[in-house]
């Protein structure tokens, strides 16, 4: 979780991310839609593999990059969680407090 | 994103009654011990509900009820820098939480609704997993 919200803590990338979400692109189709260098939006490209965000297949000489909506889903799921950790942290310090309230 | 009328509804008890139970639904020190980092809460029809999750993740919305003890309600939404989180915008869906008073604690209901439906999904299956292991938690005390 925390390598996937990194990668989505910079602005280029969720950009990348965005391009990529419903059609696969090229590097060069990537890199023509930012003003940094090609380097750079390299550099991007391999975080965002790396966090498993982006796809990427191979299509003759071509390399095609893809937004993974499935680990995306999967940090929805991640990010989500808080809500069902609240309800039982809710519990320990509701009770915690009762508790407290009666010895008193 | 499309719509749908999906509703999660989870439901715990807790061994304290409503009057403990209530400020920590409204009351920024007492929510930190068991939801969120930093709070802005105006605990009013039409005040402020923000709530700072995590460092990149923050809940929005207002309060629509306020009534001691029995029932908070608000609307509720994610400025977030995860594009499919901040599919769902601030004060669009709505959170309920009731409070119904019983022998030995209180029923403490939660009730998600307006909820986008890919998201809500996601909800579901982890509340499903969290009151599993909470039932399996206490029946091991």
């Amino acid at each position: 979780m925390d390598a996937i919200l990194r990668a989505l803590a910079d602005r280029t990338r969720r950009h990348i991310l965005a391009l990529v979400w419903r059609r696969e692109r090229t590097a060069g189709q990537i890199a023509v839609e930012f003003a940094v260098s090609r380097p750079a939006i390299s550099q991007h490209l391999k975080v965002l593999l790396t966090s498993e965000l982006l796809t990427v297949r191979r299509a003759g000489t071509r390399r095609l990059y893809q937004a993974n909506r499935q680990a995306l889903a999967r940090l929805r799921a991640q990010l989500s969680a808080f809500w069902d950790d609240s309800l039982r942290k809710l519990k320990f310090a509701a009770e915690v407090a009762e508790h407290k309230r009666r010895r008193n | 994103m499309s719509r749908d009328k999906v509703i999660i509804e989870r439901e715990i008890f807790i061994a304290a009654s409503p009057e403990t139970i209530f400020p920590f639904l409204i009351d920024p020190a007492l929510m930190v011990r068991w939801f969120g980092l930093k709070h802005s809460l105006e605990p009013r029809p039409g005040g402020v509900f923000d709530v700072q999750v995590g460092p990149d993740h923050r809940a929005r919305g207002v309060f629509t009820e306020v009534v001691p003890n029995r029932r908070v309600a608000f609307t509720w939404g994610w400025e977030s820098k995860d594009p499919s989180l901040a599919a769902l915008k601030p004060g669009e869906s709505l959170v309920e939480i009731e409070l119904e008073p019983r022998e030995g604690g209180t029923w403490v209901r939660l009730r998600h609704s307006r909820l986008p439906k890919g998201i809500s999904e996601v909800h579901a299956d982890r509340w499903s997993y969290y009151l599993g292991k909470l039932q399996e938690a206490t029946c091991n005390l």
